[in-house]
């Protein structure tokens, strides 16, 4: 019979500790009846090295559920446990194993766990291998759940098919989860559903919905939302509400950063600049060498997405892309923190969105670099809808006056034509400005007591017309700028 | 991402490398339905930005078009307590909402 002294002599407790371990066993819901207790010296010394040297727990892991003193450590049979796995037939009487080097045979051999799995979810061996192999069998039936997912996440295991099937509806009734969101993140199946509990999903669905005004497309988007602590307040660090006061105070967010940029939560805010992938870490760096304010960090929070890290030999770093822009723009920091979106566009490769395409497709029609400094949002303007805006403003501009309108490209080409029209030939007008042409609607109206919308109609802009704008642009020979050494170019 | 997406944008001209890149920018889009993309942009319309120009709006600022659409009007309502022309407060700035 085991008494406190056992943990003393054997597991080198203090007798206060002992006594505790003692008391805790005997008192447990799960132990008290189990016998440990009444186990000798020699058996209970048993498990305890099973677990030690076959799975590599500590005595403070093996001591964290008892239940694990219960189980029978010695048994094995091998053909018995052979006999049952080479029998799929789940309905069929061959009996399952019921020990713990039967059940951890299987796991490894039909699962690929590892020790550090058996760690983590150390309740599964309360499962006999028959419920398991039922549960197994009904994820990858009804989600495509393979044994990597059951990897990740082993506490799935521990749920009854019920439970399972409850969740999964939930999934994809009400947040629409296709089965490869739920296989990409598995983990969501540990979380509560239907309960009332704070912490269930229903509650931390509502509370983005509600308190942060996140579309349920948001969150299929970003499925990891649901694992976070929506339920504790500001005061615990991991908590959602922790994150919002941080980036509250820090950058002056709003709940429409969140909107924009739902998983700016999955950042580390409670590391210390000395990682570098923690958030405080990443604006340490956009200011220090962007110079960046709040208000650049509130224009775009995608910012934090890029890779702060790694030096100008990575391609996707945001320090290759400074240099990128530095030295074939000659567009500086100052640019890009204003216009964050630079950083997002790929700088290595030419398809449509890479920065190489676009300067290629805005040079060949004869935008220059100087042009792109002044207004880099040109390089945001779709490729098919820039070309013919330039021709035509170029055409009724040659002199390219019309590029110190910051909007000049954003305004649809058919209303430029048709405003141009009516102002040249209805009013007669000789000397037309370009800010004209790029009035806001309500300025256009105010000024000319016209409508836009009336115009178009009016003057529609068809193929044959915008091919003769083109033939008067080539006509004015505006080629692309020669490229100069770019050392004279930027006066280095 | 839903085909109807996809023509949308491809209607307001944008290439396929375009379309990729509004989705890497704002990757929601992806799980928006059609519906809920068009209200946002009818929001943005209603109160002065011109529904021809709002490709390029899109263009710089895609992720308007997941936001909240109550929250949206917020803003709106609060920018057209600042000025009385949307479309060129927009236009010079497409990050007011």
């Amino acid at each position: 019979m085991i008494i406190h002294e056992f943990f003393m002599k054997h597991l080198g407790f203090s007798e206060t500790q002992a006594k505790e371990i003692y008391f805790k066993i005997k008192n447990h819901k799960f132990t008290s009846n189990s016998g440990i207790l009444r186990l000798n010296e020699d058996t209970l010394l048993q498990k305890i090295e099973f677990y030690k040297n076959e799975l590599d727990f500590s005595i403070e892991q093996i001591l964290s559920d008892f239940r694990l003193l219960s189980y029978d450590t010695v048994s094995f049979d091998e053909e018995e446990y052979e006999n049952f796995i080479k029998n799929k037939d789940l309905e069929s009487d061959i009996k399952s194993p019921t020990s713990i080097r039967a059940k951890v045979k299987y796991f490894r051999e039909e699962l690929g766990f590892e020790n550090k799995h058996f760690k983590t979810t150390m309740s599964i061996f309360s499962n006999d291998i028959e419920n398991i192999r039922r549960k197994v069998k009904y994820y990858k039936e009804k989600i495509g759940f393979e044994p990597v997912h059951f990897r990740q996440i082993p506490c799935i295991l521990n749920y009854d098919t019920e439970t399972i099937n409850k969740k999964l509806e939930f999934f994809k009734k009400e947040l629409g989860f296709t089965g490869k969101q739920l296989r990409d993140y598995p983990n969501l199946f540990s979380l509560d559903c239907d309960s009332d509990k704070p912490n269930s999903l229903k509650n931390k669905v509502k509370f983005y919905t509600e308190e942060i005004g996140l579309k349920l497309s948001q969150i299929k988007t970003f499925p990891c939302l649901l694992s976070f602590d929506t339920t504790s307040d500001e005061s615990v660090p991991t908590s959602i509400r922790a994150k919002m006061k941080f980036f509250k105070d820090t950058l002056g967010y709003t709940n429409k950063q969140f909107q924009i940029t739902p998983n700016i939560f999955y950042l580390d805010c409670i590391n210390e600049d000395e990682n570098p992938s923690s958030i405080k870490s990443k604006i340490k760096f956009y200011r220090e060498v962007m110079g960046f304010e709040n208000k650049h960090f509130q224009l775009d929070p995608s910012v934090f997405a890029y890779d702060t890290i790694s030096d100008e030999s990575s391609p996707t770093s945001v320090r290759a892309k400074i240099k990128f822009y530095e030295e074939e723009v000659g567009i500086g920091v100052d640019i890009i923190r204003e216009n964050p979106i630079l950083l997002h566009f790929d700088i290595v490769n030419e398809n449509g969105t890479s920065v190489k395409f676009k300067l290629k497709n805005l040079r060949e029609i004869g935008i220059t670099d100087e042009d792109i400094r002044e207004n880099p949002r040109i390089l945001s303007t779709p490729a098919l809808d820039i070309k013919d805006k330039y021709a035509l403003w170029c055409s009724i501009f040659p002199d390219k006056r019309f590029m110190k309108l910051r909007t000049w490209f954003m305004t649809r080409v058919e209303k430029i034509y048709a405003r141009y029209v009516y102002l040249a030939e209805d009013l007669q007008k000789t000397d037309i400005r370009p800010n004209q042409l790029d009035f806001s609607e309500k300025n256009f109206v105010s000024r000319f007591k016209m409508s836009s919308d009336t115009l178009m109609k009016k003057y529609p802009l068809d193929e044959t017309i915008l091919a003769d704008f083109y033939e008067k642009y080539n006509s004015l020979g505006i080629q692309p700028p020669i490229v100069q050494d770019k050392g004279e170019a930027f006066g280095k | 991402m839903e085909n109807k997406i996809y023509e949308f944008f491809k209607e307001l001209k944008f290439n396929d490398g375009e379309i990729e890149n509004l989705l890497e920018i704002a990757p929601a889009i992806a799980e928006t339905s059609v519906n809920d993309i068009v209200e946002n942009m009818s929001v943005v319309v209603r109160f002065g930005f011109p529904a021809d120009d709002i490709g390029s709006l899109i263009a710089l600022n895609p992720a308007f078009l997941c936001r909240n659409n109550e929250d949206l009007i917020i803003d709106l309502i609060e920018l057209s307590k600042t000025t009385d022309d949307i479309e060129e407060a927009l236009k010079n700035n497409p990050y007011l909402i």
